[in-house]
């Protein structure tokens, strides 16, 4: 057998690999550096300059009795507590996240959060969003965490960082992950890493989506990397879907300005009838419900004709008098207030909200699911840790608000942990060089196909199927017929070609052709899911079960990989001390769930 | 009825592989509303593929996805295009990867 260096353009040996930079992989990395491991970071994009921790709207979850006692923000409520935090994520949960993970969560998100903050991100203020009983948000703005984060990775000798590099797949040998490899894609180089431990900070695969607040590393791949693998997955039906996002003009397509005012001011969410469509859904919180049920209305009056002219539904301001919505400054956060999204000013693309309402879409934010995890973030695969976005278990059908964050800085840390142990005592993995090879043949295959079906034309259709069959609403037939589908597509991806293939250095079709069989593969397990799960639940409404059955579906869809098949498998909900309703009742109905 | 296009001037170059930048010209529909980031993503899907660039948030934040448009640095996801003909440049000729992506990187990469 050739050596590793034959078979790779560059060969790299560390004894934890982090895949991915961001929030949790930043976090990861810090921690198994400070546990003595050499750490090597490999990320899609540019060190803080890449991944959805920058995008972040950008509340960060802490329960409000320990914001009181540590961070001393105006507004925090003493009676709040871990205990209740957890309960509040339990029940937004839909019942369905695993109690110990939850409750370690929200025990470690205080002292987690309170080391960012002395890491010098700044904190702007205190929120009090929908789904929790007490304001949880430390807000701090995405590019704040990405700064101080980055400062610390930087900071630490033993960390190294390889960019613009997308890891496709992990070596294995003796049942055991001992690396990974991938793509260069800045100088076309294949890398091969060998490692005493990987964990996969990789996040969720939103852009499957025609609408998505994420950025465009967001393919999944690290989830699909795991499931080739032999790792296991859970919850894949529930991506989590944010309401009402600009549609037009296409410079602010996808952006969630109107689900702020929405979160902030008593929005009225409008069919193309002007009916308030959300009286049929949560009369007590309309547009204040939870995000989930916001998406699912929305997307029923598309659904049933009543959207629209670009199949959307309306967010609308104007019985708000002027006077409340000047003074509404004082407590929006400081960039909306100023009408501020990103570097957008959006006054320049919005109507006058004094007349016109905005037509909105709901879009994928987050992904619920992913690779499951113990409460060391190990998986299935010795030697293979995940943390953050791309794991499951944490937020059961739905995800409140503030807690993405959280759970990048709860459980990044825990993996750099887990994995540094796990590295010390088994020492660095070899890699076995005819899966290396075969691995190599894998990504090199697009540029050395003359002819064959176009990454980009998959990827357009991926992201129609996805928005109108894998919505927050699903129905039997639509999922059937998405699968079917699908089939054809996966039989294209499987010839999918580069158009120019003596471009090496930074070729973007080639990085589209690698991330093409990762979308398909989400998609498959979404919709597999959603097919198994004959209930509605959390994120996923299914017109076929409207009701929430919690005789038989208090359980978590576990997919692994059976050969070249999906297999599938469900396991009862991990419960510690919140007992779940047992009964069948109304999705949707609060009082029925308590 | 033919869509109105304009004449979108794109700098090329991928410095080892060529001695001097050139432009290439695409005739564009650019639609109101559109960023420069929404042009150049219209060129890649639709004309050629071997265009460059990089700005993944696409809303302001990575501040990374600057070029000149006319000869002014901007961003180019919250640039708004103009619906006449414009002339794209890289933000710098200094550590450009190709096209209009400039080197990021804040680190030193570790060698084999």
């Amino acid at each position: 057998m050739p050596r590793l260096e034959e078979i790779a353009d560059q060969v790299i040996r560390t004894d934890v690999l982090v895949v991915g930079s961001e929030g949790t992989g930043a976090r990861a990395a810090i921690a198994a550096a400070d546990d003595g491991c050499q750490v090597l970071v490999a990320t899609k994009g540019f060190v803080g300059k890449c991944g959805a921790t920058l995008t972040a709207d950008a509340d960060i979850d802490v329960d409000s009795g320990t914001i009181a006692k540590v961070f001393a923000l105006p507004g925090a409520h003493p009676d709040d507590s871990p205990q209740v935090f957890f309960e509040d994520m339990v029940r937004e949960g839909d019942w369905i996240g695993n109690q110990r993970l939850v409750e370690i969560h929200c025990e470690e998100a205080g002292p987690r959060v309170k080391e960012l903050v002395d890491w010098g991100a700044r904190v702007d203020k205190l929120t009090h969003a929908p789904g929790h009983r007490y304001p949880r948000g430390i807000w701090i703005e995405g590019p704040e965490i990405a700064r101080a984060l980055t400062r610390q990775v930087l900071a630490r000798p033993a960390i190294s960082l390889i960019e613009t590099t997308m890891v496709t797949d992990l070596l294995i040998r003796g049942g055991r992950c001992v690396g990974a490899m991938g793509l260069d894609y800045r100088n076309g180089k294949v890398v091969a890493f060998e490692a005493g431990s990987v964990i996969l900070c990789t996040g969720g695969a939103m852009r499957m989506y025609r609408y998505t607040t994420a950025p465009d590393e967001l393919t999944g791949d690290g989830m699909v990397a795991a499931y080739r693998a032999g790792a296991e997955l859970q919850d894949m039906e529930f991506p989590m879907m944010l309401p009402y996002v600009m549609i037009k003009p296409d410079a602010v397509n996808s952006i969630d300005f109107p689900y702020l005012l929405s979160a902030y001011l008593d929005a009225k969410a409008l069919n193309r009838m002007g009916q308030e469509y959300m009286t049929r859904w949560d009369k007590e919180r309309l547009a204040w419900t939870t995000r989930d049920v916001n998406s699912i209305a929305a997307m029923v009056e598309v659904l049933e004709g009543r959207g629209g002219p670009n199949d959307g539904t309306y967010i609308s301001l104007k019985h708000i008098p002027r006077n409340i919505l000047e003074n509404a400054k004082g407590f929006l956060p400081e960039s909306m207030a100023r009408w501020r999204y990103g570097a957008f000013d959006m006054k320049k693309f919005l109507p006058d909200l004094s007349q016109d309402a905005i037509e909105c879409a709901p879009a994928c934010h987050f992904w619920n699911g992913g690779i499951r995890v113990t409460e060391h973030c190990e998986t299935a695969l010795p030697g293979l840790y995940a943390a953050g976005e791309g794991t499951g278990g944490f937020h059961g059908g739905n995800r409140v608000s503030g807690n993405a964050l959280t759970m990048t800085q709860v459980w990044g840390p825990r993996a750099g942990h887990a994995a540094a142990r796990f590295a010390k005592r088994e020492g660095r993995g070899e890699a076995d060089a005819g899966q290396a090879a075969a691995l190599r043949a894998k990504i090199v295959a697009p540029m050395e196909r003359p002819t064959g079906s176009n990454p980009i034309q998959i990827r357009n259709r991926i992201r129609h199927l996805s928005h109108r069959y894998l919505n927050a609403v699903r129905e039997e037939r639509w999922l059937e017929n998405v699968l079917q589908e699908m089939k054809g597509l996966a039989e294209q991806a499987r010839s999918v070609h580069v158009r120019n293939r003596d471009l090496k250095k930074y070729n973007m079709e080639w990085v589209e052709a690698l991330q093409t069989e990762n979308l398909l593969t989400v998609m498959e397990m979404v919709a597999r899911g959603s097919l198994m799960r004959t209930e509605s639940r959390g994120a996923m409404f299914r017109r076929d079960f409207p009701d929430t059955d919690g005789v038989n579906w208090l359980k978590n869809i576990v997919i692994r990989r059976d050969g070249d098949s999906m297999a599938m498998r469900t396991e009862p909900v991990v419960v510690t001390t919140l007992q779940p309703p047992r009964t069948a009742y109304k999705y949707a109905d609060q009082e029925g769930a308590r | 009825m033919a869509e109105k296009t304009y004449t979108v001037r794109c700098a090329r170059f991928d410095p080892g592989r060529e001695k001097a930048p050139h432009y290439d010209s695409f005739q564009v529909p650019i639609q109101e509303g559109w960023s420069i980031l929404n042009v150049l993503t219209y060129i890649y899907e639709e004309m050629d593929p071997t265009l460059a660039f990089y700005g993944p948030c696409r809303i302001g934040k990575c501040v990374a996805c600057h070029v000149k448009v006319n000869g002014k640095t901007r961003l180019a996801c919250t640039e708004l295009a103009p619906q006449e003909d414009i002339t794209l440049d890289p933000m710098t000729p200094r550590a450009l990867i190709r096209d209009f992506v400039i080197d990021r990187s804040q680190v030193d990469v570790p060698e084999g």
